[in-house]
């Protein structure tokens, strides 16, 4: 796995209100050789306390706690220099749009099994050979960089980059995934458009319906379709791959125009 | 439910049922009967006794071609009108020349009894031959006398019988058999015709009460879906138990497995098989005894308890002459659910969540109440829950369950109040005091 081990035992605080998840997560910790448990938090405000007295490199972090959750020891960590790595471990799947710019290293579902750990303690360590995408101190992007969405059982970790299109359906909105192999899929996260439009750098995506949102590099032109009714036409329109014009929404129309320099 | 009472294919297939279209048809010749019988006395005719009889027969031999032909039309219910407009056209025909032949049989010999009473009136001999021609002896007639006779048959018809060279003063007028012939075919079609429109209407009386059937079949089936709709809807409302509480119990069950803590495991994946048995077992829709809902919230709270052993406290305040009252079952739920994840879950310190129950002027009054923060947390008004997830199963829908629950099962008489307490939170219920069994 690695040729110096030592380096590689990350040292893990534990954070849950509830004592027994605390303690379920001691033992399953206690399995796994690539960490080691240097202490345990039942609340938010204990968890800062321990992670400044002892700057662990990881930290398993409850999302629903009292006084201050998991999100605001995140979002108060993101701002220490430097920060552990952060694990939230959670029984909910799906989150505020606040949640995936708290940059963390990985999201699992309670009750997580010591595989899923693991693969999440891995992703921790290989970050922390990396410097940090957000840059240092507190400066990190207003925008997005990942979605973290439930599949099967599991939250799987989305790129932006690699969202094509946004779609609006009721609750939910609709996550269109191109992977590198070309092939498509899609996902559904419980979010309103216009809540994640807000956090989706607008140099990359724009908003050009009530319920779409279309990654700019995905728009070949517009079509005048009369009467004042736009399109946006895509990538793979001609290839045939099913990629449909969109309609331009009317309060949307000016902005799309503007992309096009008119 | 009286779902059960209904035969489904009754109320698939709206059929006119057989009482109704014997009465019917029963009315129509009733009516038939009644009407000529008077024309009969109003016109004068002779032999009111005899005819009386022949007419009656008569008529129920209409009654029963007409129920004769009833399973025909029935074969064509729910086909298009106009198919079944064409088929009682056609249909009646026959029925019509059928009836009239009978009425021609029975009156046969009536009918000569009336014409010869007529011919002596008139001061004429009508007699008949072995050949079957009919003679009749004319006497000798004033002037251009006389004139067209017209005979008024026992069925009611009329015939006029021109005496053929009536301008001949005297003498003897033969009528053969085959001038005969053709007048009995006359007679039965017209006969026929004014019976084919009897039976057209009984048929356009068939079909409307076949329309007014399928009429009142569509509403019940309507009321039926309606009733389903409502049941459906109870059953999603009450079935709305939090995902995240089972996950969260999961853990907390996981922990005391792997600290080998069996003997509390055990008894809390007890607690959770009898929790979830009561709450998915039996009629969603039904009312149970609160001493029943009341043991279901004191499990929910042992289960909350394992997670949040130094915070949760829990306090219950039931008369016991309340227990046998009835309440829609999983009605607390939603509240003792939200008290757990907006009161307990959020602070530090340990907060009392307490159920109790009273009675206010025959009404039933339940109280889920908490010393937490009150509401200082938006969350339970907005739906949002703590750590930023949507609507999941906030206090907004667990408090909407509630109300909705209720208004679908008592509409104005249940009513839900809720609110920060000034030390808590609470959410009071009053709906009527209805007792197990009456």
């Amino acid at each position: 796995m690695a040729t110096d081990p030592e380096a590689l035992v990350l040292r893990t605080l534990i954070v849950d209100d509830e004592p027994l998840a605390v303690e379920r997560m001691q033992i399953i910790c206690a399995g796994l050789p690539s960490l080691s448990v240097v202490g345990t938090a039942n609340d938010g405000a204990a968890a800062l306390r321990l992670v400044e007295a002892l700057a662990p490199d990881l930290v398993l972090l409850d999302m629903t706690m009292p006084e201050l959750d998991g999100l605001g020891v995140a979002r108060r960590l993101a701002n220490v220099a430097n920060p552990p790595a952060i694990v939230f471990v959670t029984a909910h799947d799906s989150f505020a749009v606040e949640a995936f710019d708290l940059d963390a290293v990985d999201y699992v579902l309670k009750p997580v099994t010591p595989d899923r750990l693991d693969r999440a303690i891995q992703r921790a360590s290989a970050r922390r050979g990396q410097a940090k995408p957000g840059g240092e101190g507190g400066e990190s992007s207003r925008w997005i960089a990942e979605f973290w969405v439930p599949h099967r059982s599991e939250l799987l970790r989305i790129a932006v980059d690699d969202v094509t299109r946004i779609d609006a359906e009721r609750d939910y909105v609709r996550l269109h995934v191109e992977n590198r192999s070309g092939g498509g899929r899609s996902y559904l996260l419980l979010q309103t458009i216009a809540g994640l439009e807000a956090r989706l750098d607008p140099a990359r995506f724009i908003r050009v319906h009530r319920s779409v949102i279309l990654r700019r590099d995905r728009i070949t032109g517009l079509r005048h379709d009369g009467l004042g009714v736009w399109s946006v036409e895509l990538v793979g329109e001609e290839a045939g791959a099913g990629a449909e014009p969109v309609r331009i929404g009317r309060t949307y129309l000016a902005k799309v125009k503007a992309m096009a320099g008119r | 439910m009286d779902l059960d009472t209904e035969r489904p294919e009754a109320a698939a297939t709206a059929r006119v049922p057989l009482r109704l279209v014997v009465i019917s048809a029963a009315a129509l010749w009733a009516c038939y009967y009644l009407l000529t019988t008077m024309r009969g006395y109003v016109v004068g005719l002779e032999f009111q006794d005899e005819l009386a009889g022949r007419r009656l027969l008569v008529t129920v031999a209409g009654f029963a071609v007409t129920l004769a032909i009833w399973p025909l039309l029935r074969q064509l219910e729910g086909r298009r009108l106009w198919l079944r407009i064409t088929a009682a056209l056609v249909v009646m025909l026959p029925a019509a020349l059928l009836i009239a032949t009978i009425n021609a049989l029975v009156f046969a010999d009536m009918e000569e009894k009336v014409v010869s009473k007529i011919g002596e009136k008139q001061g004429v001999r009508i007699r008949r031959d072995e050949a079957g021609n009919v003679l009749v002896d004319v006497p000798d007639l004033p002037g251009d006398m006389p004139g067209p006779v017209e005979v008024t048959k026992p069925n009611g018809t009329k015939v006029v019988v021109s005496p053929p060279g009536a301008r001949r003063p005297g003498g003897l007028v033969t009528i053969d058999s085959s001038v005969q012939a053709e007048a009995k075919w006359r007679q039965i079609t017209d006969i026929a015709l004014g019976r084919y429109f009897l039976l057209l209407a009984w048929a356009a009386l068939y079909l409307a009460l076949g329309y007014a059937e399928s009429a009142r079949a569509a509403e019940r089936r309507e009321g039926a879906y309606r009733r389903a709709a409502k049941a459906a809807e109870l059953r999603s409302l009450r079935y709305q138990v939090n995902p995240h509480f089972l996950f969260n119990t999961l853990n907390s069950l996981s922990a005391l497995v792997l600290t080998g803590k069996t003997q509390a495991a055990e008894t809390m994946i007890q607690t959770i098989s009898v929790f979830y048995r009561r709450s998915l077992a039996g009629d969603p829709t039904a009312d149970v005894p609160l001493d029943e809902e009341i043991r279901l919230q004191r499990l929910y709270l042992e289960i909350e308890a394992v997670r949040f052993p130094e915070r949760l406290k829990t306090a219950f305040a039931i008369p016991s002459e309340l227990g046998d009252a009835c309440v829609p079952g999983m009605i607390l739920q939603p509240l003792v659910e939200n008290s757990v994840k907006y009161a307990v879950a959020p602070l530090s310190r340990p907060v009392t969540v307490t159920i109790a129950a009273r009675e206010e002027h025959g009404r039933l009054v339940l109280t889920v109440s908490d010393d937490g923060p009150g509401r200082g947390s938006d969350a339970r008004m907005t739906g949002r829950d703590g750590n930023g997830g949507q609507a999941g199963n906030g206090w907004g829908i667990g408090l909407q369950n509630v109300r909705e629950r209720l208004a679908a099962r008592f509409g104005a008489e249940a009513s839900v109040v809720s609110g920060s307490t000034g030390d808590g939170y609470a959410t009071i219920i009053r709906l009527p005091l209805v007792r197990d069994g009456y």
